[in-house]
């Protein structure tokens, strides 16, 4: 397959048995290898299952301790902190637990440096100490962004990270998110999107993983048939 | 679930007071306020055979729940407290003190020192009691409460809680010597007859607290019945009772109250307790 | 150059203030440990604690049945009254009736109706039955008001307000009305219990003479009564049983029941201020010496006890919450925490008054720490449980972490609102703890009453009303300024 060609080193092998839930199938057995490098984008409908399958990537990655950043479709973000603290939550391991609660009521200098210049490339510089429940639904999505790139992880995986950003700041977020990190498995709802900053795109048509291929070998009626399926039913 | 439910209508049916004609009376013991039913029953019992008619005890747990369950007619005859049994004749037109023990005819309170505080029995209160911290029994008891703030008064002319840094009501006499033995309090005020109980029970070590006052004496507990007695119970009936009550002579019977016996008395005996109260500003 | 030291976030401006506020009560009131030996009576507490006892059968028999038929009329007839005033809610005067019946403590309630009845089953079901009519109808009406919101039914325009109430309203609202009537027949059997305090014989009756004579075995025992009745309710308490529950009650307390209507015309007279009764009396004269003696240092150590202990309620519920949240520990560490937090909460504070009052000696101390351990371990318990709702990311941190960057900042909201709400409660348990010896204003209320004298009782009284619903509107003023939703007492 032309996705082997150039690497070997897997990051992930994985045979699925298949999941359901409540008796339905959520999704159809598969087996699937991710490499190192790649940028792999998920696509399908709503529903398709793209959730539960980066829910599975996700906890089989996570058991092999692997350093993870998240990204959940429902961003995860703590509404009573400010965007600072939220985005700092992303290094919470790295430093000791009274560090961290000393850092909840004196912002510690070098994370506040590094926490605003992230969010100043997300043009959300003016937002360091804002409470995040008063965001609007971009700036929180753009928070969750800014929390896992200082997370500093080789993988993430993010679950359509940018659907509620204008094209402009789409582009800005994802290519943010491509160059820091040397993994990415990305949900995303815009094929265009998923053609100019991935490369290789994985369709999923009602649970069932219906295309793998490199972008490069990808046309756009394989697109459209991903989504058309789900349309007719 | 439904044979639990049996079993508790069984017992509710079981419980329930059978409705008589009866003579109710309560009493608080200077000390040991637990069991109360099960000892005093003996009481009832007693007089219920003497009278003739039905005699129930009813437990009561403060000095005011007594005077008010009195004055509802709820209790027709009480043991009483010197203040107390004023209260309650205020309050009950009528009614009438006929006996008190034998003991109450001169009883007096002590007052207890902590050993810390060096003092030593004396003729009269000392001066050194001056900010120290003082606690008494009750609020309406008269040997742990009315009479000792009475002297205090009279000495000192001044009212206790400016002539102690910090004043505790403790609720009853035996509490009253453990918080001066365990050094809560440094002094206390206590009723003679109890501190003598508990010392002959070993429950007190003088090394760490001892008397270190006396009161004069005065008049305390006492029997007090409703007025309408004998329109009740027949003519003669309230001296028939306060007959019954002096014939007392069962040592089990005095041990509950503790009295050796009794003997007669009436509400003028009582003066000298209600004028400590108007001083004191317990009564209006 | 102040204005910095003024936070700029609402939240953290009121909190602040609060802690503040409380940190500077403490060091300018009365709080020590005044006793100077604690450790041996605290060694015969834990002797008793290790030793159960119990009295015998027939008098724990009646305290246990007397408790309960106390509960059961004085809920029964609550809820009667409650539904009633409920359907005339929208009225200023009714509402205004119920805040004042509910802002006086049921023991006060109790204290006043024993001079009216004597120590008879009507003033134990009274007492409980007059403050719940006003917490109920208040209760009712917001459930009612609430489902309205949620559903609006189509029903023809001609049909009686009975059919409407009975085909649109009862459905939607009876299972809050029926789980909200339980939950407070349990806290009848709190009022219970505490009212045999002054006098009634429940099962407080037995629990206040044991801890007076230092029988601590006997006091253990009577606790885990306590316990096992208030831990088995959802099982002996159902609805089904009460109609049979409710004629044996009034089977068994009816012959003590006596009434005469010359007892209302003496306790009116008697709580008449005494210038109005006396012709030759200064108002004045009489007035000012209880507001200043009695009133102002009542009200005084009120509050700071109050304030004191709504902090330290606080700070506690957030310690204790992780006790029971599924998001920390496991399934053994949570039974355990369940275990001591249903304990911490159902100890009425009276009981956990009393013995720290004996351990420690009369400052305002026992009655804070009290207070502070049965709420913080109620809002502890709301906090816990409103904290498994919130659902975390697949990665969220561990431990302290977790705690302190995901789910304390999640429920904070939540919390505070538990804490407002419990404001006022722990205000009017502060004034009731003066009973106990500590100069709040049940101090001089219990006085008072011991002294016979009703018209000064009755103005203490109602000053604490006056605090309690003061407090209540300022939680709702500070409600507002927060931003914070309406609690809803119904989980």
């Amino acid at each position: 397959m032309a996705l082997e060609k150039e690497q070997n080193n897997f990051l992930l092998d994985l045979d699925c048995k298949g999941i359901k839930y409540d008796g339905k199938t959520v999704l159809s057995p598969f087996h699937l290898k991710l490499f190192e490098g790649q940028h792999v984008a998920i696509l399908g409908a709503s529903g398709a299952g793209k959730t539960t399958l980066l829910k599975v990537i996700f906890d089989h990655l996570n058991n092999t301790s692997r350093d993870i950043a998240l990204i959940p479709q429902e961003l995860g973000l703590v509404e009573n902190l400010s965007v600072y603290h939220n985005v700092y939550i992303g290094q919470l391991d790295q430093f000791s637990t009274v560090s961290n609660l000393i850092n909840l009521i004196i912002p510690r200098p070098n994370a506040r440096k590094t926490i605003a210049s992230i969010l100043d490339t997300l043009s959300l510089s003016n937002k360091l100490f804002a409470s995040c429940g008063e965001l609007s639904g971009g700036q929180q999505q753009r928070v969750a962004i800014a929390r896992a790139i200082y997370r500093q992880a080789t993988t993430l995986i993010a679950d359509e990270p940018v659907a509620s950003l204008d094209q402009n700041q789409a582009e800005i977020a994802l290519n943010k998110m491509i160059n820091n990190h040397t993994n990415c498995i990305l949900a995303l709802h815009n094929t265009q999107q998923a053609l100019s900053y991935c490369d290789r795109i994985i369709g999923i048509t009602n649970g069932e993983i219906t295309l793998d291929a490199a972008t490069s070998q990808i046309s756009p009626k394989d697109l459209e048939d991903v989504y058309m399926t789900l349309n007719v039913q | 679930m439904y044979k639990i439910i049996f079993i508790f209508i069984v017992a509710v049916l079981a419980a329930a007071p059978v409705q008589a004609q009866s003579l109710v009376f309560t009493a608080i013991p200077d000390n040991d306020e637990t069991r109360l039913i099960q000892r005093f029953s003996k009481v009832a019992d007693y007089l219920s055979s003497k009278l003739g008619i039905t005699v129930k005890y009813i437990p009561v747990k403060s000095y005011p729940a007594a005077v008010t369950a009195f004055r509802h007619n709820q209790v027709q005859l009480a043991w009483f407290g010197g203040l107390t049994g004023v209260q309650a004749r205020r309050l009950t037109p009528g009614a009438i003190a006929i006996a008190q023990g034998y003991e109450d005819t001169k009883f007096k309170s002590y007052f207890i020192a902590h050993s810390s505080t060096n003092l030593t029995q004396s003729e009269h209160l000392s001066s050194k009691l001056s900010g120290k911290t003082i606690i008494f029994g009750s609020k309406s008891s008269t040997s742990g409460r009315l009479m000792p703030e009475f002297y205090i008064r009279e000495q000192f002319k001044i009212a206790p809680d400016q002539f102690f840094s910090r004043i505790g009501f403790s609720g009853n006499h035996s509490r009253t010597i453990a918080l001066v033995q365990s050094g809560a309090y440094q002094v206390g005020a206590v009723n003679y007859q109890v501190w003598e109980q508990e010392l002959a029970n070993g429950k007190i070590d003088r090394s760490k607290v001892d008397i270190i006052w006396a009161t004069p004496e005065y008049p305390d507990y006492h029997w007090t019945v409703r007025g309408d007695l004998d329109a009740q119970w027949g003519e003669g009936f309230t001296s028939r009772l306060r007959q019954t009550i002096l014939d007392i002579n069962d040592a089990e019977i005095l041990a509950t109250f503790p009295r050796s016996s009794f003997v007669p008395a009436n509400n003028e005996d009582y003066h000298m307790i209600e004028t400590s109260a108007r001083i004191i500003g317990t009564l209006d | 150059m102040f204005n910095k030291l003024i936070p700029q976030n609402k939240t953290t401006r009121v909190i602040s203030g609060f802690g503040l506020l409380a940190f500077l009560l403490w060091i300018i009131s009365d709080i020590t440990i005044t006793t100077a030996t604690p450790g041996a009576e605290f060694k015969l507490m834990l002797a008793g604690l290790l030793h159960p006892q119990w009295p015998p059968l027939t008098e724990l028999a009646h305290a246990i049945l007397q408790t309960i038929s106390y509960a059961l009329l004085g809920v029964t007839l609550a809820a009667t009254g409650g539904f009633l005033l409920s359907l005339i809610f929208h009225l200023k005067i009714v509402r205004v009736a119920c805040a004042s019946l509910r802002a006086v403590h049921e023991l006060f309630w109790g204290l006043l109706l024993i001079q009216l009845f004597g120590l008879q089953p009507l003033t134990g079901l009274l007492a409980i039955a007059i403050p719940y009519t006003g917490i109920l109808a208040k209760i009712y009406a917001e459930i009612r008001q609430e489902a309205h919101h949620r559903h609006k039914p189509h029903l023809p325009h001609n049909c009686s307000v009975f059919s409407r109430f009975l085909y649109a309203d009862w459905p939607l609202i009876k299972t809050d009305f029926t789980n909200y009537t339980l939950y407070r027949f349990e806290c009848g059997l709190r009022s219970g219990t505490i009212l045999g305090f002054i006098g009634l014989p429940t099962l407080g009756f037995q629990l206040e003479s044991a801890f007076m004579q230092g029988h601590y075995a006997d006091v253990t025992g009577l606790l885990f009564i306590f316990y096992g009745l208030i831990a088995t309710i959802h099982w002996w308490g159902q609805f089904k049983f009460w109609p049979i529950y409710l004629s044996a009650a009034v089977y068994y307390l009816w012959p003590d029941i006596s009434f005469s209507s010359s007892d209302l015309n003496w306790l009116l007279e008697q709580i008449t201020p005494t210038p109005w009764r006396e012709i030759n009396n200064n108002f004045g004269n009489w007035f000012y010496p209880i507001i200043s003696e009695q009133l102002l240092p009542g009200l005084w150590n009120t509050l700071v006890t109050g304030q004191i202990a709504l902090v330290l309620s606080a700070g506690l519920a957030l310690i204790l919450y992780p006790l029971l949240s599924n998001h920390f520990g496991n399934s053994t560490t949570r039974l355990m925490g369940n275990l001591s937090l249903v304990i911490m909460r159902s100890t009425p504070e009276l009981i956990l008054g009393f013995a720290l009052l004996i351990l420690w000696g009369p400052s305002l101390l026992p009655a804070i720490i009290a207070l502070a351990i049965h709420n913080g371990a109620i809002i502890g318990h709301l906090t816990g449980h409103h904290s498994n709702n919130i659902p975390l990311r697949p990665d969220a941190p561990k431990g302290i972490n977790r705690y302190s960057y995901e789910i304390t900042p999640r429920v904070f909201n939540q919390f505070l609102i538990f804490t407002f709400y419990r404001w006022e409660v722990i205000m009017r348990e502060s004034a009731l703890l003066g009973i106990l010896g500590l100069h709040t204003l049940g101090f001089f209320i219990d006085s008072a009453f011991e002294s016979f004298r009703l018209d000064v009782a009755l103005i203490l009284i109602i000053a604490s009303a006056a605090l309690n619903i003061g407090v209540d509107s300022a939680g709702r003023v500070l409600r507002q300024y927060l931003h914070l939703p309406k609690y809803r007492v119904i989980g």
